[in-house]
């Protein structure tokens, strides 16, 4: 019966700010374990859906709908249960992962932090906790780095701390929201291969928010398409991208077709690694 | 000066040969160029630190050509522009611009060099004051550079050169979007009619699809003007798309350049090709 249940159940949610439904009726689920895009353009309600879902969204938004998890409401929901579920079921990682972090707190104590919190770890154990999880996570000399500020690290290094930090607990459903997009291409393609190598060991699902269609097709199975505040497409990823339905979809995939140049030998090379 | 290029090739022999001697010259060389800042000292004691943001770079922009310059953040490609430009004085090396060199610090010097090269920057939002209506926006760099006459004519022919109508000149930049303004900007660098336009990252900040039809008037603009292109950007895409020769930098270097197609498809160094295949791909249609 609990494989029936989907791990995330999104049914009509509408966020309205100010007599605006920004988010406007978005239904979507994930299934345990499973990788789901959302994708759409900027003022399109794709991070506004995952702050609703998460119960982070600023004051003065009005939500209805409802957002289960594991058949559970999020919404409406006091902060004292969303809580205990942030970190531990459902945990995220943001673009920004200086702003993400305390400027004033050891990297270590963050990344360890939900297992203090969560799973009643000892001071002692969640320090040799940290050093793992940095190692775990691609952090160089890792016995040092846990011991360092945030402004000392490099930008993915510290997406690699949020990353850390937010498998700690191995949450249910991860949500990513747009976490590649302050770092160099080079280092995205680092971080996109740990995140998809971490969540299938962890066996999170994840709710993977990009405007990036080239980034959503290297990490998810299924997608859907926003657009002001509405879904206009889902379906597998593969599928959408290869023949969109939706003339926005459509419209969006010309315009990223644009930038992506002819590589022969790449190509074929992608087409052989893939699964 | 355009017309008299476009002309060539019909009757006067002299403006022929006039043209191809014009031609050989090229836009932009750039020999040897280094600029390096000082870093904190580590001790008290020890010599300060120094950091090569650009280190001997050399580099040729031919007339009418695009050049892109490709490079993560930290690479110098910034720097290498503000030295182009003559924003900044390099501490080794020259610039020359068709045959003059470009020497900061002087500005009267450098005006018929600022009249023919023209920037567009990453953040329209930035770089329009916003107590400036569009019109005056782009009529601005005329009378800064001292061409005389009433304006209205050029900025209304620009402004519909970005595909924005002439209406717009007495709006302020905040009621646009951010595509909008890319093109006031734009319509702003082309009113003094230059010959080159620089684009450091301009259009990191907009949307797929707006980004799509600015790369696309960018691209217009330039084969109908014959303009010289230097473009800067993270994304390999967008100068694959625009630009025929392409400079990749690491670290204040140049570590490969030359024809696009050829460097794209055949890149030579492992930084290249890192950078290559880092590059997610969307599936074939």
């Amino acid at each position: 019966m609990t494989a029936d249940v989907a791990l995330l159940e999104v049914t009509d949610l509408r966020v309205r700010f100010g007599g605006v439904d920004v988010v406007d009726g978005v239904s979507f689920a994930l299934a345990a374990g499973e990788r789901v895009g959302l994708i759409g353009e900027s003022g399109s309600g794709k991070s506004l859906t995952a702050l609703a879902v998460l119960g982070l969204l600023p004051p003065g938004a009005r939500v209805t709908g409802s957002a289960r998890l594991h058949g559970r409401e999020l919404l409406g929901g006091s902060d004292r249960e969303l809580s205990r579920l942030r970190g531990r079921e459902l945990a995220m990682i943001f673009q920004e992962p200086s702003t993400a972090l305390n400027p004033l707190m050891r990297v270590g104590r963050q990344i360890s932090e939900p297992l203090r919190l969560h799973r009643g770890y000892s001071r002692t154990a969640a320090a040799t906790a940290a050093v793992e999880f940095a190692a775990a996570v691609g952090l160089p000399d890792p016995q040092r780095l846990v011991r360092s500020y945030p402004h000392e690290l490099s930008g993915g290094q510290r997406q690699r701390v949020c990353i850390a930090a937010a498998l700690a607990c191995r949450p249910a459903l991860l949500i990513a929201d747009e976490p590649t997009t302050a770092l160099d291409v080079t280092v995205q393609a680092e971080i996109l291969a740990l995140l998809g190598r971490l969540v299938s060991e962890a066996g999170t699902a994840l709710l993977f928010i990009t405007h990036d269609l080239a980034v959503v097709a290297a990490v998810t199975r299924r997608l859907a398409v926003l657009r002001h505040g509405r879904v206009v497409e889902t379906g597998a990823t593969d599928d959408v991208l290869r023949a969109p339905a939706d003339p926005h979809t459509r419209e969006l995939l010309a315009a990223a077709r644009l930038t992506q140049w002819d590589l022969p030998t790449a190509e074929s090379a992608a087409a052989r690694t893939s699964p | 000066m355009t017309a008299a290029r476009e002309q060539a090739g019909g009757d006067a022999t002299a403006a022929e040969t006039a043209e191809t001697a014009e031609a050989a010259v090229p836009l932009f060389e750039a020999e040897g160029l280094g600029r390096s800042y000082r870093l904190p000292r580590t001790s008290p004691f020890g010599p300060p630190g120094v950091r090569h943001a650009v280190h001997e770079v050399t580099l040729r922009l031919a007339d009418g050509a695009a050049l892109g310059i490709v490079g993560e953040s930290g690479s110098g490609k910034s720097t290498l522009v503000r030295l182009l430009l003559g924003l900044d004085r390099p501490d080794a090396g020259t610039v020359r611009y068709r045959g003059r060199p470009v020497v900061p610090g002087r500005p009267r010097a450098l005006r018929w060099f600022r009249r023919e090269v023209q920037v567009v920057f990453q953040d329209p939002a930035g770089s329009l004051d916003p107590r400036m209506t569009v019109g005056a926006a782009v009529a601005e760099p005329l009378a800064c550079l001292g061409v005389p006459g009433d304006h209205r004519e050029r900025v209304d022919e620009v402004l519909r050169a970005v595909d924005l109508d002439p209406d717009v000149r007495g709006r302020y930049p905040h009621e646009f979007s951010g595509g909008q303004r890319q093109r006031i900007a734009i319509a702003r660098a082309l009113a003094p009619r230059p010959r080159v336009l620089v684009g450091d990252e301009p259009v990191s900040a907009l949307d797929v699809a707006v980004r799509a039809q600015i790369l696309d008037l960018l691209g217009r603009l330039a084969q109908r003007h014959r303009l010289g292109l230097v473009l800067v950007s993270h994304d390999v895409g967008v100068v694959a798309r625009l630009c025929d020769q392409i400079a990749v930098m690491r670290d204040g270097t140049l570590v490969e350049q030359g024809a696009t197609d050829a460097v794209l498809s055949r890149p030579a160094h492992p930084y290249t090709q890192a950078l290559l295949a880092a590059v997610p791909r969307l599936p074939p249609p």
